[in-house]
């Protein structure tokens, strides 16, 4: 059967071109997608997809495959040959089966199929259609590689730019990988981060690597002060360190490449290294007065640091001796803790008779703790603790009169001259007449009465209500109202002075109090005598009030701390010229006459819509302490406003952030308002006619 | 048609009725002339028309009967109200109908079968002659209360027992100096445990926890020049975290608008150093206030920074000139320029520390200071203050007499005793503090009453060189009625998207405009005043930001405060109350007396008489046609 299986030839030639035509057609839409799955959504689903495609694809060749049937073949041989005379079906029929005339055709229908040897019947290739779907698929093969879908591993700012351009098909994307190294005191192990955005330890160092979609020709870090850092791409990977004590925010900036879409910057928040820690837990108070001798001084600390001590010291300081004789020892130990490096316990017991500590010493210690930082530690000091066994009293010193006379010059001067006067006035006293002697004596009592009125300043407004005219009760507090709580005012006005004012501060013991109240009343029975004309009288009273002075300067005594006296150096030029400009200020020096700050500056350029000064503003920022919180928040408006300086919500995100920093001004006091045309029609008529100008 | 009103249908069958007649009577008139006239018809038929139309203008223009009432409901009424309201005219009277019911625009899902009127002018007008307003729900608005006239009104506020906790009432400056603290005062409703006053950055300016009767008060401190808008917030109770969202009932915003201060330039000339004069220094070095200081050490030795002369220029430049009795001849020479300047706006402070010669009493009362001191020595005294005196205070002063009409206490003591007075002259003023040891405060720890004290003092004397102030209403709210007050050619006012409004005044009010705010938020009016190039001029010397030479920040410089308008939802606890007791003030005010004439009378007395003249025309006319016809007969 020969013709069966010519037949049979040109039907399977044909069911393979619609095999291949239609595998052509789709395996790059199946190929693709399958890319694009494992892109978007990883290999089970790409899988997922590549099975699902490849079912479709074979039941698709296989309809293809089904069509090519004998029907087909029938129409297609009718189709292509003529002469064939439409009796194609012939060919497959079975020829007992068949008439005559129709075995004849049969006949005649094969031989010609014979004779015309191969036919082909195969369908032309679609190039057109083939080309189109292969490059449509290419295309989305393409942008699907080039997209990159949001997983940890790979970041994208979040926000896109509101611009809208013309984009390149081609979009860039950044994948990234942070290596953070703390510095090594701190013992932290290094970390790596997929985050550009991190926080760190301060003097960490950070080493940036960095992969983009599209390779770029040169990669920068930009930090907000305008600082670069370029990176150097090695196997394609970007790499660049820098070490960071302070925090910031940065960008990062790509040439020869699509652009990173804009976004926030990415920051670098740095954890400043604290000082350590004290809590002394023995002694309790800072002032520890012995009542007599001790053998021993306990001191109990605990210490504690973020990243670990270094070492502690105590510093003591012997004050001995009395009055002018007073010898100052210092000395340094270093102390020994018990713990870990991060808490550490120390108690040291101190000897005091080793130390030749006696009655009226004054012992004081202070500890010094300081972390392991390098190259400077973090220091803290704490308060001193003072250890007293006060000296018996009644050994005042005697000769130093002068100096206390230098530090109360005006107080103490005319008692003496008082008696000088009293004596002048008893020995003219015969020649005058008595009216003069009274006069003259009662402005001796004058003299003698302010006198006791400033003595009286020194005890308190206390002796002054003898002048006043109505006397009153200071215990008589009946009927006052009780001082709120937390009103500072009222709680010094009842329990104490104001000692920050030096008018009022309360210089004197109690001692010293009742040697001057001796003195003021000796003063009384002087000033008495004096007034009622009797001035032999008054002198006993006025030497027993000098004498009663005399004890009262003795006895007070303060003493500070000795400072040298730094004067500037001397300008023998313009010694003795006569010319004082540019050394005398003609601005009150009370006054504030710094400049508004850059904060400032740029809140009321917020406020008035003008342009910021940023750059002021940012370098003010990084001058200012860095444990500040609202300062990385800071940093990020300020950078928002340079990437675009006409967003009113970055405006208002400034000026919050920056409202904590404002200084408020001196509240001064309100001005009046102008008067108005009324207002001054109304003055001019009440204005006195003959006082208007 | 329960509630159809009754009077305006009898009113309607009242006015047929008469229009029905007249209408017939004029008829029948022309059909009389048209048979009986012979002579003049034409203009016998052409009067017949308008003397029925007049004596009609005249019947029907009456007043309006003033009686009945209505019920209104606004935001807040519920149906129980209108229930009570039966159950309760009901007892007194059975037959007795309800009057209308009208729901005002805002109430609408409670009472859809009510007649609505978007406001109160509107169910007036539907319902002419009602004298009694019946108010359910949370009160009037005000563009309502301004049309309520002489009606009576009843309202009573519904019952808050059941209310969620909320502010009601609250009180603060919209506009402050900066850095001068201002108070926030206020009352909540319900349960309150922590009141939080928060700033821009979310930090915590003031806390306070109301007490029994819900009052409460915070203290906070405008930081710089400009729009700050703080935040109230109220939390059922304290949480750990404060910047946490725990417990929190209502957050509203408190606007405050800093101004900015100008600094007070006094000069201190004094003849002895004293206590008094370094606590005063050291104030005005705290306060900002631009001091300069010449004392006397001894003669012909002056402790002074800026040794110019005192001449009229000088002075024109000061705004308060302080000098005590002693060194008083230093100026005295020149005093022309001392008038000149203070009849121009300058303060003097005269601080009297010792008994005043009788040569320089002479000279201040040709300013019109009749100035004598009553004792020879200073006075204990305590200052009248509003502090509680505590025990061992004693202040001195000098006690003195003035004679002159317009002299004013700046201070007085706790005996009513003047210890400072004032005087006008010109636009300036003389002022005599007698006290003499302030200081005595400052070193008690008192700074705060010295502060206080002599802030008064600079305040009440100083040149009078702030800018007028300008009044917005207190509580702008989106769609309401803003009132700005200021003086200047023209009001503008900028809105928060920058956009600018010219506000056209009205007429009525001087200076004033009125302002319908669109959107919430901050809005800035600026006033163009025509001495406003002066005033710049003026301040050309102060430190002004290179940058800011833009026009934005020209208008910086520019009179002109901010306010803002609030979104009526995120105040509306305050507003309600407002609202409240706006309409409850409203009940017992005084109504006129009841029977005035009004504008209807006149002219249906004019109507009349014109009627009357056509009528006299008319009968004139027919008495000849008759004449007429008789002749002819």
């Amino acid at each position: 059967m020969r013709i069966a299986s010519t037949l049979q030839a040109i039907q399977r030639r044909v069911q393979w071109r619609a095999l291949l035509i239609e595998s052509a057609r789709w395996l790059p839409w199946l190929l693709v997608a399958v890319y694009a799955g494992s892109r978007a959504a990883g290999a089970r689903v790409a899988i997922a997809l590549g099975v699902f495609g490849l079912g479709l694809l074979v039941w698709r060749l296989r309809h293809a495959w089904k069509q090519i049937d004998q029907r087909w073949l029938i129409r297609a041989l009718d189709h292509h040959d003529r002469a064939l005379h439409d009796s194609s079906d012939l060919l497959f029929a079975d020829t007992a089966t068949l008439s005559t005339l129709q075995a004849l055709q049969q006949t005649r229908v094969r031989e010609r199929l014979l004779q015309s040897g191969t036919v082909d019947l195969r369908a032309p290739l679609p190039w057109q259609l083939l080309l189109t779907g292969f490059m449509a698929a290419s295309l989305w093969g393409l942008f699907s590689w080039l997209w990159q879908p949001l997983t940890p591993s790979m970041i994208t700012p979040s926000q896109s730019s509101t611009v809208v351009e013309v984009q390149p098909v081609v979009e860039q994307a950044l994948t990234a990988r942070l290596s953070i190294t703390p510095p090594a005191y701190t013992a932290l192990p290094t970390r790596e981060s997929d985050q550009l955005a991190v926080q760190v330890v301060e003097g960490s160092e950070l080493v940036w690597s960095l992969r983009f979609a599209v390779q770029p020709s040169a990669v920068r870090v930009r930090l907000l002060d305008g600082e670069t850092l370029v990176l150097q791409a090695i196997d394609g990977q970007w790499q660049g360190r820098r070490r960071f004590s302070s925090s910031t925010v940065y960008r990062i900036e790509i040439e020869g490449a699509p652009a990173l879409p804009t976004g926030a910057p990415y920051t670098i928040e740095v954890l400043p290294d604290r000082a350590p820690q004290l809590a002394i837990s023995e002694p309790q108070n800072t002032l520890t007065v012995l009542d007599a001798a001790a053998r021993r001084w306990q001191l109990t600390l605990v210490a504690t640091d973020d990243y670990g001590l270094a070492e502690t010291h105590l510093h003591l300081t012997h004050a001995q001796g009395d009055g002018e004789q007073v010898t100052v020892n210092e000395r340094r130990i270093r102390l020994r803790g018990e713990g870990d490096p991060l808490r550490q316990q120390f108690t040291q017991s101190l000897d005091l008779i080793g130390l030749g500590f006696a009655q009226g010493d004054d012992l004081i210690a202070r500890i010094e703790v300081r972390d392991n930082r390098p190259p400077t530690p973090n220091l803290t000091r704490s308060a001193s603790y003072i250890l007293r066994w006060p000296a018996e009293r009644g050994a005042e010193g005697t000769g130093v009169e002068g100096l206390v006379q230098k530090t109360l010059p005006a107080y103490f001067r005319s008692q003496r001259q008082i008696i000088i006067d009293t004596e002048a006035l008893i020995a003219e006293q015969p020649r005058l007449s008595a009216e003069a002697v009274l006069e003259r004596s009662d402005a001796i009592g004058v003299d003698q009465r302010l006198l006791r009125l400033r003595y009286g300043q020194f005890l308190g407004e206390e002796a002054e209500e003898i002048d006043s005219p109505e006397g009153h009760d200071h215990d008589d507090h009946a009927g006052e109202p009780e001082p709120a709580v937390g009103d500072a005012a009222g709680l010094i006005a009842e329990f104490g002075h104001g000692h920050d004012i030096a008018e009022a501060a309360t210089l004197l013991d109690p001692a010293t109090r009742e040697l001057l109240r001796a003195a003021l009343g000796e003063m009384w029975q002087a000033e008495l005598q004096l007034r009622i004309g009797d001035p032999e009288a008054a002198l006993p009273f006025e030497n027993s009030a000098l004498e009663f002075i005399k004890r009262f300067q003795q006895a007070g005594r303060i003493y500070l701390a000795r400072v040298g006296l730094e004067l500037p150096a001397l300008d023998a030029t313009r010694r003795l010229s006569g010319e004082r400009p540019g050394r005398s200020r003609t601005a009150d020096p009370l006054a504030d006459d710094a400049e508004a700050s850059p904060a400032e500056r740029t809140w009321l350029a917020l406020q008035a819509d003008a342009s910021l000064p940023l750059t002021e503003l940012l370098e003010w920022v990084s001058a200012q302490p860095a444990d500040d919180d609202p300062q990385l928040a800071l940093l990020a408006d300020i950078d928002a406003l340079q990437q675009t300086s006409d967003c009113a919500d970055c405006r208002r995100r400034l000026a919050n952030s920056l409202w904590p920093l404002l200084t408020p001004p001196a509240a001064a006091p309100p001005l009046r308002p102008r008067a108005n045309a009324v207002g001054r029609a109304y003055l001019d008529v009440i204005a006195p006619a003959e006082a208007m100008p | 048609m329960a509630f159809s009103g009754m009077p305006f249908d009898s009113l309607l069958n009242h006015d047929a009725v008469v229009l029905t007649l007249l209408s017939l009577a004029s008829f029948i008139a022309m059909l009389g002339v048209l048979r009986n006239a012979r002579v003049s018809r034409g203009v016998l038929l052409a009067l017949q028309l308008p003397c029925a139309l007049l004596l009609l203008g005249a019947l029907l223009l009456r007043d309006a009967p003033l009686s009945g009432s209505m019920i209104v409901l606004t935001t807040g009424a519920s149906r129980d109200d209108l229930a009570e309201w039966d159950s309760r005219n009901n007892e007194t009277s059975a037959d007795l109908t309800r009057p209308p019911v009208i729901a005002l625009g805002g109430v609408t899902s409670d009472f859809e079968d009510v007649e609505s009127a978007p406001d109160l002018a509107t169910a007036l007008r539907r319902y002419p002659g009602i004298t009694h307003v019946h108010v359910f729900g949370h009160g009037l608005q005000a563009h309502d209360r301004a049309v309520l006239g002489s009606r009576e009104l009843s309202f009573a506020p519904p019952a808050t027992a059941n209310a969620p906790a909320a502010l009601l009432e609250w009180d603060f400056p919209r506009q402050v100096n900066v850095g001068a603290s201002w108070r926030l005062r206020g009352r909540v409703r319900g349960d309150v445990g922590l009141i939080e006053l928060r700033d821009l950055a979310d930090g915590l300016e003031a806390s306070a926890t109301p007490g029994a009767d819900g009052r409460f008060e915070l203290l906070g401190t405008a930081r710089a020049v400009g729009t700050v808008l703080y935040s109230l917030r109220l939390r059922a109770r304290a949480s750990v975290d404060a910047g946490d969202d725990a417990y929190l009932l209502q957050t509203l915003p408190v606007p405050i608008y800093a101004a900015a201060t100008k600094p007070v330039r006094a000069l201190l000339l004094a003849a002895v150093p004293s206590p008094e004069l370094k606590y005063l220094r050291r104030w005005a070095s705290d306060a900002g206030v631009e001091l300069d200081s010449r004392i006397n050490l001894a003669p012909g030795l002056v402790q002074a920074r800026n040794p110019t002369a005192i001449d009229a220029a000088m002075l024109a430049k000061l705004d308060l000139l302080m000098v005590d009795e002693r060194s008083w001849p230093q100026i005295a020479r020149q005093s022309a320029a001392l008038r000149e300047a203070v009849g121009n706006g300058l303060g003097v402070l005269i601080r009297i520390t010792g008994p005043v010669p009788a040569a320089i009493q002479a000279e201040w009362r040709a300013l019109g200071l009749a100035f004598e001191l009553t004792a020879n020595a200073p006075r204990a005294v305590s200052l009248d203050d509003g502090v509680a005196p505590v025990a061992g205070e004693r202040l001195h002063a000098w006690p003195f007499k003035t004679s002159g009409n317009h002299h004013v206490v700046m201070l007085q003591g706790a005996k009513a005793q003047p210890l400072a007075i004032r005087m006008p002259l010109g636009i300036g003023r003389i002022g005599v503090l007698a006290l003499t040891d302030s200081f005595r405060l400052a070193t008690r720890g008192e700074h705060a009453r010295h502060a206080t004290l002599w802030s008064t003092v600079f305040a009440e004397l100083a040149r009078a060189r702030a800018e007028p102030a300008i009044k917005v209403t207190e509580t702008a709210v989106i769609g309401q009625r803003t009132v700005i007050c200021g003086e200047g050619e023209s009001l503008q006012v900028q809105l928060p998207d920058a956009t600018r409004k010219p506000l056209l005044r009205d007429p009525a009010a001087a200076h004033c405009a009125a302002f319908w705010p669109a959107e919430a938020g901050w809005h800035r009016v600026i006033v163009d005043s025509p001495t406003q190039t002066s005033a710049l001029a003026a301040n050309a010397d102060r430190a002004a930001p290179a940058e800011q030479s833009d026009e934005a920040a020209a208008d910086a410089d520019k009179p002109g405060t901010a306010f803002y308008v609030f979104d009526s939802t995120a105040i509306e606890s305050v507003l309600t109350r407002q609202t409240e007791v706006a309409t409850a003030r409203l009940v017992h005010r005084e109504l006129p007396p009841k029977g005035v004439q009004n504008d209807g009378e006149f002219w249906r007395r004019l109507l009349c008489l014109l009627w009357l003249m056509l009528m006299g025309t008319l009968w004139w006319l027919e008495r000849r046609a008759r004449q007429r016809l008789q002749q002819r007969l």
